[in-house]
């Protein structure tokens, strides 16, 4: 019993060192007054599958083959904007997906791959990080919603209602209030 | 000194869980935002429409004539810059913000809203759009998004856009939580 407790004190202790250790390393880093530049993306949020669905004109599912970041100036138009008057020529981070297409659901993709955006990504010293965004990795399998512009790469509807892992989809029992699930959108097709 | 053991296996357990426990809880705050809650942008009125002019001054005054600890006042010099137009992207509003890692202070701010997304979802263009402004200065005070809460809140991703425009009594509570 003694060993227990005393096992599970060093447990304790140690995972304290560790936070301690870990605010030490933080503060040595920032010494030189290091700025960060975070983004918050705010995003329409879908209720239900329909809905999501029908937002969007390109869904469908590939492997992720390449993730990349850019820069990009995705203002509708040179000059003044006819809405708002407004003159920005300016970039945004982006991350950028290359996909190789397995099935299109809704809309149509001309060839056997295809680029997505996503607003935030790595810049050298700058992360611009998007909360809430679900995780996209390289080599996995997804379903994805999108929406297709004329001069510019699809983006993702939200950060975290686009994308569907493939091979891990979820259960009915781990479904969270008012979460759609990828079988909530295949039912559809 | 004696100690009891199942207390100190308890006490054991407890102090674990609660470090494994707390990372998970729904943040309200951010890890940014501005010093002392007294920021300015860029001057707009000669950059916008008229009607865009409206939008932007009325969602200054959501925040400058609530009871929040916070003032936003317009200048030609500064460098924090609202840019609204038609962007080809999905997002209704994005903030970008510049701060110092140790302190957390915002030295730059970027508002961008995006008319695009807000025309294709508005019943209330106006209202939405300030709804959206309104939102990002909150970023821009620490709030952050969708914070975990049966209370009504600008910051929420399912509040309505199209009716609320001003910061909720919940948003200023915890934006004068900073600013005393
Ligand atoms: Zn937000």
């Amino acid at each position: 019993m003694k060993k227990i407790i005393a096992g599970l004190l060093i447990a304790v202790l140690a995972i304290a060192g560790i936070g301690i250790g870990y605010k030490i390393n933080q503060a040595d880093a920032s010494g030189e007054e290091k700025s960060v530049t975070v983004l918050q993306a705010d995003y329409p949020q879908y209720n239900t599958a329909e809905e999501l669905v029908e937002s969007s004109d390109l869904v469908f599912t590939g492997t992720v083959k390449n993730i990349e970041y850019q820069m990009i100036d995705v203002g509708t138009g040179e000059g003044p904007d006819e809405d708002t008057g407004f003159v920005d020529n300016e970039e945004i981070p982006y991350t950028l997906y290359t996909i190789d297409v397995d099935k299109v659901y809704k809309g149509s993709i001309d060839s056997s791959s295809i680029i997505v955006k996503r607003a935030g990504g790595s810049f050298g010293d700058d992360e611009y990080v998007v909360e809430n965004a679900s995780e996209i990795s390289k080599g996995k399998n997804y379903l994805f919603v999108t929406e297709t512009y004329e001069d510019t790469y699809p983006s993702l509807l939200n950060a975290d209602q686009s994308s569907y892992d493939m091979d891990a989809p979820q259960t009915v029992m781990e479904r969270e209030e008012k979460e759609i699930m990828l079988s909530d959108i295949l039912k559809l097709f | 000194m004696k100690i009891n053991k199942k207390m100190a296996v308890f006490l054991c357990m407890a102090l674990i869980c609660g470090f494994l426990v707390l990372p998970v809880q729904a943040a309200t705050f951010m890890n940014c935002g501005d010093a002392d809650g007294k920021i300015t942008v860029q001057s707009y009125k000669d950059k916008y429409s008229a009607k865009w002019t409206k939008i932007i001054d009325k969602s200054i005054a959501a925040w400058n004539d609530s009871s929040a600890n916070v003032n936003i006042s317009v200048s030609a010099q500064s460098k924090n810059v609202i840019k609204a137009k038609r962007y080809n992207d999905t997002w209704y509003g994005l903030t970008t913000q510049t701060h110092n890692k140790t302190s957390g202070y915002t030295s730059k701010f970027i508002i961008k809203v995006n008319t695009k997304t807000i025309k294709a979802k508005a019943t209330n263009y106006s209202k939405f759009a300030r709804s959206t402004v309104t939102h990002e200065f909150g970023h821009v005070f620490w709030l952050a998004d969708n914070p975990n809460t049966k209370k009504s809140s600008i910051m929420k991703y399912d509040r309505d856009r199209n009716t609320m425009v001003k910061p909720q009594q919940f948003d200023i509570d915890n934006v004068n939580k900073k600013y005393k």
